[in-house]
């Protein structure tokens, strides 16, 4: 994983890309789930981890080049499935690093592409701190001027995202995979999820669970008044539907 | 004994409902939605006694949720104002039968 391949994989275009659903729970039990949305996760043609890989971009000044091309192939071949404006396929949630939002090129693209058929959400992840909240919230004003919304990633899973959430007022928080992973058993987990749940309550956005992977945390995660999840119970990441 | 989980939060009521039926069964109280999803999250309960109208948010929500993951849950609405559509609104949810707060409290061992 040397510069020379981070340069190698942006000048051919960028890593693929899969697409993992977000859906529904508020639905039937047993029923098949509502894909409200799709998750765009890059994935590179080796053993590495897509995180290692933009970590790896990130420490050699080429983060926000990997983050862009990969952000585009997700959008683009979403786009491209959408064809004729079909709005089943839901919103379409899109990884970005603050440093990537802040980004004028990136900036460019999520704002040019705003009248294009999708529902798209910025999901913004806690992997950098963020020095200049005025910066970004500028950013997330215009970007919701044309429809674009936000997302918090890994609520709870580090230090910086409950300041993402109090500054930047996300329409989505996405409780991390870590703190359900015990579910229905911890009742550590119910309380922390409880609070997360009032948490997006009162500031108006839409909980989603992330790394569901059984009926039963499902079940819990309803109870407990969570209304969308992610995760393999629900879907593995994979191609768009055809 | 029986255990009771009765989301209600008006203090008058718990204390009335807790007179009469602590003898009959074991209760467990929650005054909030979010305190009530948290309790039955954590555990199984006999029957669920269900305010409608709680400080922060519906109890026909809750009722919806539980009866969707738990279709066997044993559930009773009570309200200080059953009008027809909130009854109807209620036993759509799932609820097995909606009482008036007013109500002999005791007739929700009719339920167990």
């Amino acid at each position: 994983m040397t510069p020379a391949d981070i340069r190698r994989i942006i000048a051919a275009g960028g890593p693929t890309v899969v697409y993992q659903p977000i859906v529904s729970i508020i639905g039937v039990r047993h029923a098949p789930a509502k894909v409200e949305g799709y998750e765009a996760l890059a994935r590179f043609d080796d053993e590495h981890p897509p995180n290692l890989w933009f970590d790896a971009a990130h420490a050699e000044g080429l983060g926000v080049d990997l983050e862009m091309v990969a952000v585009r192939n997700a959008v683009d071949e979403f786009r491209r499935r959408l064809g004729g404006f079909r709005a089943d396929l839901g919103y379409l949630t899109v990884n970005l690093s603050p440093k990537a939002l802040l980004d004028p090129t990136v900036q460019e693209f999520l704002l040019s592409d705003a009248e294009m058929p999708i529902h798209l959400v910025v999901e913004l992840s806690e992997s950098q701190v963020v020095a200049d909240y005025d910066a970004v919230q500028d950013v997330v004003v215009r970007l919701r001027h044309v429809g674009v919304a936000l997302a918090i990633d890994d609520l709870g899973a580090g230090f910086s995202s409950l300041l993402h959430v109090m500054h930047l007022r996300p329409e989505y928080v996405k409780i991390d995979r870590q703190l359900i992973d015990r579910l229905p058993a911890d009742e550590f987990q119910i309380s922390i999820v409880n609070v997360l749940v009032g948490l997006g309550r009162a500031i108006g956005a839409r909980v989603i669970a992330e790394g569901v992977e059984s009926q039963a945390q499902a079940d819990t995660l309803r109870i407990l008044g969570v209304t969308s999840g992610q995760g393999w119970f629900y879907g593995m990441p994979g191609p768009l539907p055809a | 004994m029986k255990l009771i989980l009765w989301v209600e939060d008006d203090r008058s009521v718990i204390t009335v409902a807790w007179n009469v039926l602590h003898e009959e069964a074991d209760l467990v109280f929650a005054t909030s939605v979010s305190e009530a999803r948290r309790k039955l999250a954590s555990r199984l309960y006999d029957l669920v006694v269900m305010d409608l109208m709680l400080p922060d948010g519906n109890g026909i929500d809750v009722i919806r949720d539980l009866k969707a993951v738990r279709p066997e849950q044993q559930i009773i609405a009570v309200t200080a104002a059953a009008t027809d559509l909130i009854t109807r609104q209620a036993i759509e949810a799932g609820a097995a039968a909606v009482l008036p707060k007013t109500h002999r409290l005791e007739r929700v061992l009719d339920y167990l």
